[in-house]
């Protein structure tokens, strides 16, 4: 095929071959290659800006380059040797036993319609978008996103090559007022462009941005709130499931989230309730909504079962040493997060005084013992008062931890696939989200802000 | 003349021997599958059959329809070592990148492949995709006048070329730093990182404009820990610096003379103290204040980002009118004087052309608390003439156009900033003892809001209570919540010349980010009446 997008699989497994024949013996990363194609549109005050098509490899031994003739390979694998040279003396941890031979888990993450998408088309479903936001008197800005990746992996004395090809499309738009008194936000993400509905996105936005016009000034302080999924997953974010062991952290410096302060045994909470008993968290590689990109041996992980932390972030070494395991559970970010039935006109109903919030941006983790983290409200907050939105209000930075809110759940809707896409293409890692909106008392909102 | 790779694997037994410079010598640039068989495939970016090349991509997208081409040639060196877990890595990547004007809107194509064929498949994709995203009467899209260079080459002024040495040497170095520290008493740790980058860049424009230029950036991180066994920590940062220079960016005499100095102050016997909170004078460093400069004053007058073009990505700015707010705006007091320069040496932002061709000249964004002007290219720079300061149509982008690689669409980034320092001797210490009530930030993370107004800053450990011009306990739990204009305007003093310090700035722009580093070199100062929370406090 002239000019593939993709690297063909010949020449993944001819130049993987290669590499594995001839790079130095020894404790080895895999050798990787990762080839990926990105079609982009931005948009900005109602025009197009900028349409592009770029495509890049990532070929990664310990060294890494992104060009795979002759003599880059074997530049390669001479940096691997004279690597090893300069690090002879270091003493690499032992992982003890070999890495188990397991299958992939079969996942879903190829769509043709993404792949395949027509870039006129595509342009064209941007220009009635911005068409529409210029008849309300609106300002558009935006971005939409079509992206193909494979990625074939070598593992170090193993002699089959696995080659997954996936992909990955997003859209989202901010609509603002000209004078900057109202802002709206939407945005979707998932491997199959077919499942995105882009004029309902934009839709959405529209009217939030309309509704977000001419926002009063609140009191801070402590509110129950209705988030919107991607609002909550932006506080999911921030759990950290890292396990680190009492060497990495240091005698009496436990800084990580998940230790159990008031056992005072040094360890974690595994086994004990932490959050609300309704709430399940887990990564499923088979979970058709999440899109996950499978390796060897990867199995559904819940973090959070019924509100038990049930697993934690484990390296293989801490696995092998500390938990008779023999898998390491890094990298299972994809989430899906249980739910439940409340619609949001229903949990809106059913408000005496809340905040509804679109999403939060602007987070840092302030205290990672408790997660605490602070950020701000964007793109839409309003007031309820006795059961229904009575007006816009003006951005809030707030001070709160995820596992504070998650013990706080009065309500839950179904959970839906929210937008997180993988911001950087040479990055083939992070599956999407399954979040559900959330009804919680006594969110802790800390300062007003003038920003909209 | 430049190592080639197949120089390298002739010397290769050279290399091994400890005398070579890189473990990833310059490509010849050919993902072979992606290019066309037979086809002549490109050494480096001094290679000068690359301007021929260039070309070859300019008149295919001229003769596929456009009325404005360029094209930005890559080969970016990247290098990491450190104490572990830090290990020794290097990467390259190798890029092209064609950019289209087609009635007013633009396409961009890009890859891994210099070759003549590949250039002309992107020339003309790129002229397809700005096709596509043109929609109803064409954009009256003009470029701002430039003067076009020819034939210009630059490289960024270094003493040390870090890809001269070989990696044990620099090793070696860090070793000799650890060797030092751990041999005084009560020290339990010395770590470090060294990270070099160099990035070869050749841009080539339908205005007939060509130029290689060659930048170098280096980052060094070196600290120690000590430990009295009963609680008392110390020890500190020790090297901790990101410029566009080369090795000579660790200064190993430095260095020791920091470890003497911070082995002597011992572990800490500052007592830590809750906040209490209220509003106090305020001492911020030069290195906070760089982070604060860089975000409300930086980011906030780049004129894609004030005219709403960023609004779905990083966000906009409250400096949101630019016609209105140029020459207007009081953005702070009188004292308040920044500029913007692309030009000062060991700049991260330093170049000798943008990645449009503009050699960009200082210019002043704030003057005496006015805001004087916006962040430009060409394209905006035409597009809102009236604010480069300049009459009729002589206007001129002030050159912040920049990407990264080849494969990326270069974007408005804030270039060196640099605020005028005060008339007096003022330094840190001075500032401290004028406060007769206050708090000083030496450290400082800083979160703003999407429009670079609203801050809230916080340091942990590096906040600390000033009495009667003394620090007298450390603040752990202090933070500050501040409004720019608000807080631009309380600066009552400002550090005099010999306080000026340089500080590294990056921030993240653009669907899909991209990152960039500038310098931003300022004094410490005061400013009064500011708003001290306890920033772990719920409502």
């Amino acid at each position: 095929m002239d000019n593939p997008r993709l690297l063909p699989v010949e020449e993944c497994e001819r130049v993987l071959r290669l590499i594995s024949a001839r790079r130095p013996k020894g404790r080895r990363a895999p050798a990787r290659i990762f080839s990926w194609w990105n079609g982009e549109i931005r948009w900005g005050r109602n025009t197009v800006t900028l349409v592009t098509a770029r495509r890049n490899i990532n070929l990664a031994s310990d060294a890494a380059t992104n060009q795979t003739d002759d003599v880059s390979l074997e530049s390669l694998i001479q940096a691997d040797r004279n690597r090893d040279e300069l690090v002879k003396s270091f003493a690499f941890p032992s992982l003890g036993l070999s890495a188990p031979d397991l299958p992939e888990p079969k996942t879903t993450i190829w769509s043709d319609k993404t792949f395949d998408s027509d870039i006129e088309e595509r342009a064209k479903f941007i220009h009635v978008l911005c068409d529409a936001a210029k008849s309300e008197g609106m300002i558009s800005a935006g971005y939409m996103e079509m992206r193909g990746g494979r990625l074939a992996m070598l593992d170090y004395g193993s002699e089959s090559i696995r080659v997954n090809d996936f992909t990955q499309a997003q859209c989202s738009l901010t609509v603002r007022h000209p004078k900057g008194i109202g802002s709206g936000w939407a945005g979707l993400s998932s491997y199959d462009w077919a499942s995105i509905d882009a004029d309902a996105i934009a839709q959405r936005a529209m009217d939030k941005c309309i509704a977000s016009l001419d926002p009063v000034a609140i009191e801070p302080g402590r509110y129950t709130v209705i988030l919107e999924p991607d609002a909550v997953l932006s506080m999911v974010n921030m759990l950290d499931f890292s396990r680190r062991s009492a060497e990495a952290t240091g005698p009496g410096s436990p800084w990580w989230l998940f230790f159990d302060f008031a056992l005072q045994k040094g360890r974690s909470k595994l086994g004990l309730k932490v959050i609300d008993e309704r709430i399940t968290i887990q990564h499923d590689p088979t979970d058709p909504m999440l899109g996950v990109l499978p390796e060897p041996g990867m199995t559904s992980v819940k973090w959070i079962t019924n509100g038990v932390l049930t697993s934690l972030n484990n390296l293989r070494h801490d696995a092998l040493e500390d938990l008779n395991d023999n898998l390491a559970t890094l990298d299972r970010f994809a989430l899906h997060m249980s739910g439940g039935e409340t619609s949001k006109e229903e949990m809106i109903s059913s408000t005496e005084r809340g905040l509804l919030v679109t999403r939060f941006s602007n987070l840092m983790l302030i205290d990672a013992a408790s997660a605490l983290c602070t950020g701000l409200t964007r793109d839409g907050l309003w007031l309820i008062e006795n059961g229904k939105i009575t007006k816009a209000v003006k951005n809030m930075r707030f001070t709160e931890s995820p596992v504070f809110l998650l013990n706080q759940v009065q309500e839950m809707s179904v959970p839906v696939r929210t937008f997180r896409p993988v911001k950087d293409p040479s990055n083939a890692g992070v599956g999407g989200a399954v979040i559900p909106m959330i009804k919680a008392r006594d969110f802790s909102f800390t300062s007003m802000v003038d920003a909209v | 003349m430049l190592n080639t790779r197949r120089h390298f694997i002739r010397n290769s037994a050279s290399v091994t021997a400890g005398i070579g410079a890189s473990f990833l010598i310059r490509s010849s640039a050919s993902a072979a599958v992606f290019a066309k068989s037979g086809e002549l495939l490109y050494e480096s970016t001094e290679d000068p059959s690359l301007k021929k090349l260039i070309q070859s991509g300019i008149d295919a997208a001229k003769k596929a329809g456009a009325s404005y081409a360029d094209i930005r040639i890559t080969h970016r060196r990247y290098r990491l070592d450190g104490s572990p877990p830090i290990v020794f890595g290097e990467r390259e990547a190798i890029t092209i990148g064609v950019r289209s004007l087609v009635n007013g809107y633009w396409g961009f194509a890009s890859g891994p492949v210099w070759s003549r064929g590949e250039v002309i498949r992107l020339a003309i994709e790129s002229v397809h995709l700005a096709r596509a995203g043109a929609h109803g009467k064409f954009k009256d899209t003009v470029l701002a006048p430039l003067p076009v260079v020819p034939d210009g080459t630059w490289t960024t002024p270094i003493s040390i070329d870090p890809y001269s040495l070989h990696p044990a040497q620099i090793r070696d170095v860090f070793d000799g730093l650890a060797n030092y520290a751990t041999s005084k008493p009560l020290v339990q740790r010395f770590g470090w990182s060294f990270a070099a980058t160099v990035t070869d860049k050749s841009f080539g424009s339908s205005e007939d404009g060509f130029f290689s230029q060659r930048t170098f950036t280096s980052g060094v991180s070196a600290s120690f820990q000590m430990a009295d066994g009963r609680g008392g920590i110390g020890g500190g940062s020790v090297l901790s610096d990101t410029a566009g220079i080369g090795f000579e960016i660790v200064d190993e005499q430095k260095a020791r003379d920091e470890i003497d100095r911070i082995h002597a102050e011992g572990v800490s016997t500052m007592p830590r103290k809750p906040v209490e909170v209220g509003r106090y004078d305020v001492v911020f460093s030069a290195g906070v204040l760089a982070q604060i400069i860089g975000t409300t004053i930086g980011s906030a007058s780049e004129l894609d980002r004030a005219i709403g073009l960023e609004a779905n990505a990083g966000g906009t700015s409250y400096l949101n009118e630019p016609e209105e707010m140029t020459g207007a705006y009081p953005l702070g007091g009188g004292l308040l004087t920044v500029t913007g320069n692309r030009n000062e040496p060991g700049g991260l932002a330093t170049v000798k052309w943008d990645d449009e061709g503009v050699s960009p000249a200082p210019f002043t964004i704030v003057d005496k608390g006015i805001v004087q002007s916006f962040q430009m290219n060409r394209e905006l720079a035409a597009a809102y003439s009236s604010l480069d300061g300049t009459v009729g149509t002589d206007t001129r982008s002030n050159g912040c156009l920049y990407a990264e690689e080849g494969l990326n669409i270069p974007l408005i980034r804030t270039p060196n900033l640099e605020m005028r320092p005060g008339d007096s001797e003022d330094d840190l210490d001075s500032l401290i003892a004028n406060i007769e009530d206050g708090v000083v930030f030496n450290q400082m993370s800083l979160g703003m809001d999407f429009q670079q107004l609203n801050g809230m800053g916080f340091s942990g450990t590096g906040c600390f209570q000033i009495k009667k011009g003394k620090i007298t306990a450390m603040l752990p739990s202090a933070g500050v919540l501040f409004r720019a204009p608000e807080l631009w305007k309380s600066l009552s003093h400002i550090g005099g010349v010999g306080s000026l310090q340089r500080t590294p700035f990056q921030s993240t722009k653009g669907e899909p980010s991209q990152e960039a580093s500038s310098s931003i070199t300022c004094p410490p100062v005061i400013c009064r009446n500011q708003a001290i929370i306890d920033y772990r406090r719920k409502a």
